[in-house]
């Protein structure tokens, strides 16, 4: 097992959370009323048509955005402001091209108070979690799409995080790609049991991965429903149980939209 | 270990040779191109001396080549030249770092902070457009005919281009690298060294690389209409004394000083930007 601290879990709490842009003097209404609770080690996928907030969503929930009304509480500790406890993942993998996969990991610990050693023994354990491990020293561009979304995770994981945050992690990469880094999120996940929240576009992924699947609509962004998906991890992608359901949440983001 | 990981291992190996050695038919099309580049000066000085030896232009105004060579060397041996040389090229780097620094300063600040762009960056654009010459009448007036006007000029030609490099340098970062510094807590001072420069120093360089060539124009410029040394003023006094060979020597090592210039900067600008241009290559 190479990550051995048992990674902490949280509760998320939002509550009647609004937020508004202001566009030229026009407010324009991005997000209205959302009430969402997310339990500890809970996997919440998130899916809706362009423009529904839900990447705006994730981005105030990691604190990156700060200006809301409503609440947004992680263990009853109100979020105005990036911390520690929340990890995230965006679509670009965005490592930076001057550092190596191992730097780029190191990165995110910058600001952490712990001893070298342990700090270089994180790294290494997380890059071989992620399965790069040969290629510490690869610089960005060496990578592949899906390598380097694993550095991503990699860099991600290792401050611990309560809360990761995935916005659309999965969007830019190739199918097969796409389907083997969905089992290692899966892996992952299951080995640490930490809050997941994901955004994504692909319906398919966002029922194999999720405990509940949350259906957002557009103008303004608010939540249409919640589906729960019942089934244990890790999970089987020929299920019909699991089918049934991405039929029905396929259905409903379509509803009354012509395709 | 999956997503072909074992491909890009051979891959990751292969390109560092790839870099090293280009493979060998690439060379002789870069060898006639070396030769074009020469073919050019040389039918120029050929032209030259052809036209000199035709006796159709008196040689005052159609200077023989040999006669340009002992002029050359008289004024070098004598000391001349490399006074005015080290005038100009000293008055060029002391202004063109003052002027890097002030437009490095103020393109960064511009870059980082909203509020500095909404105040600074209308006036840059106004007096962009303002060629730094025409500047030339107003400035002498104001610091008058001293070494400081010179200066000035150079550090404004250099100022300008390289705040507006260091500007967009800043401004084209992908936003996700600074909001994955944010969510890292990663203190302002080593997001600024570890993110900000870096990743804008490709555009930077760029920046300082043509301002250098534009401020050593304006300086040879400047130093035709106010100095007491310096290439532009050499010209200058050969002018006002009919000696064309001497007005030749300075149109020349002015091309020279900025062809090397440029070229030296090129070669600074590889190591230095070695490491960010991994992203694109």
């Amino acid at each position: 097992m190479p990550f051995e601290t048992p990674s902490p879990t949280a509760k998320l709490s939002i509550q009647s959370l609004s937020k508004n842009y202001v566009i030229d003097q026009k407010a324009l209404r991005v997000l209205l009323n959302i009430d969402l609770d997310v339990h500890e080690g809970e996997f919440v996928s998130i899916v809706g048509r362009s423009g529904c907030g839900k990447s705006t969503l994730l981005r105030l929930v990691s604190g990156l955005e700060n200006d809301y009304s409503g609440t947004i509480q992680l263990d009853g500790k109100v979020i105005n402001a990036p911390s520690l406890d929340r990890g995230m993942i965006f679509q670009d993998p965005s490592l930076l091209p001057w550092m190596t996969v191992r730097e780029n990991v190191a990165f995110a610990l910058v600001n952490q108070n712990i001893p070298k050693a342990e700090k270089d023994k994180r790294v290494l354990d997380l890059i071989d979690l992620v399965g790069l491990k040969g290629f510490e020293s690869a610089y960005p561009k060496e990578l592949s799409g899906g390598m380097a979304q694993r550095a991503a995770i990699a860099r991600a994981l290792v401050s611990q995080p309560k809360v990761l945050l995935l916005d659309e992690p999965l969007g830019a990469l190739d199918a097969l790609t796409r389907l083997r880094l969905q089992n290692e999120l899966q892996r992952i996940w299951l080995q640490h049991r930490m809050t997941m929240i994901m955004v994504t576009h692909d319906v398919e992924e966002a029922v194999y991965l999720g405990d509940r699947v949350v259906i957002m609509d557009p103008e303004p962004g608010r939540i249409r429903r919640i589906v729960d998906v019942p089934l244990a991890h890790p999970r089987d992608r020929a299920s019909p149980v699991l089918h049934a359901i991405r039929d029905e949440v396929l259905k409903d983001l379509t509803n009354g939209v012509v395709i | 270990m999956d997503d072909g990981s074992v491909i890009l291992k051979t891959r990751v190996t292969a390109a560092p040779v790839a870099l090293l050695a280009p493979p060998a038919p690439e060379r002789k099309p870069w060898k006639r191109q070396r030769l074009a580049a020469v073919l050019s000066p040389i039918i120029l000085i050929v032209g030259w001396t052809l036209l000199s030896r035709s006796g159709w232009f008196p040689a005052e105004i159609v200077v023989p080549p040999e006669v340009l060579w002992t002029t050359f060397v008289t004024y070098w041996s004598n000391g001349q030249l490399p006074d005015h040389l080290t005038g100009s090229l000293g008055r060029l780097f002391g202004g063109y770092l003052i002027g890097a620094g002030i437009g490095i300063a103020l393109g960064t600040l511009m870059g980082v902070s909203k509020q500095a762009e909404a105040y600074v960056l209308p006036g840059f654009h106004i007096l962009r457009q303002l060629p730094t010459v025409a500047l030339i009448p107003a400035f002498i007036m104001i610091f008058g005919v001293g070494e400081t006007v010179k200066l000035v000029l150079v550090a404004k030609a250099t100022a300008l281009p390289v705040a507006l490099a260091a500007f967009q340098g800043v401004k084209g970062i992908p936003r996700t690298w600074l909001d994955v510094a944010r969510i890292h807590r990663i203190p302002a001072l080593t997001q600024f060294t570890h993110v900000i420069v870096p990743a804008s120093l490709p555009v930077l360089v760029q920046g300082l690389r043509t301002a250098l060539a534009r401020s050593w124009m304006v300086l040879v410029a400047a130093e035709l209409l106010v100095a007491d040394s310096g290439i532009g003023q050499m010209m200058e006094w050969g002018r006002q004394t009919f000696r064309l060979d001497l007005v030749l020597i300075g149109v020349v090592i002015t091309g020279l000083i900025g062809f090397t210039l440029d070229k030296g900067f090129r070669a600074l600008e590889r190591v230095l930007t070695r490491g960010s241009r991994k992203q694109n290559a």
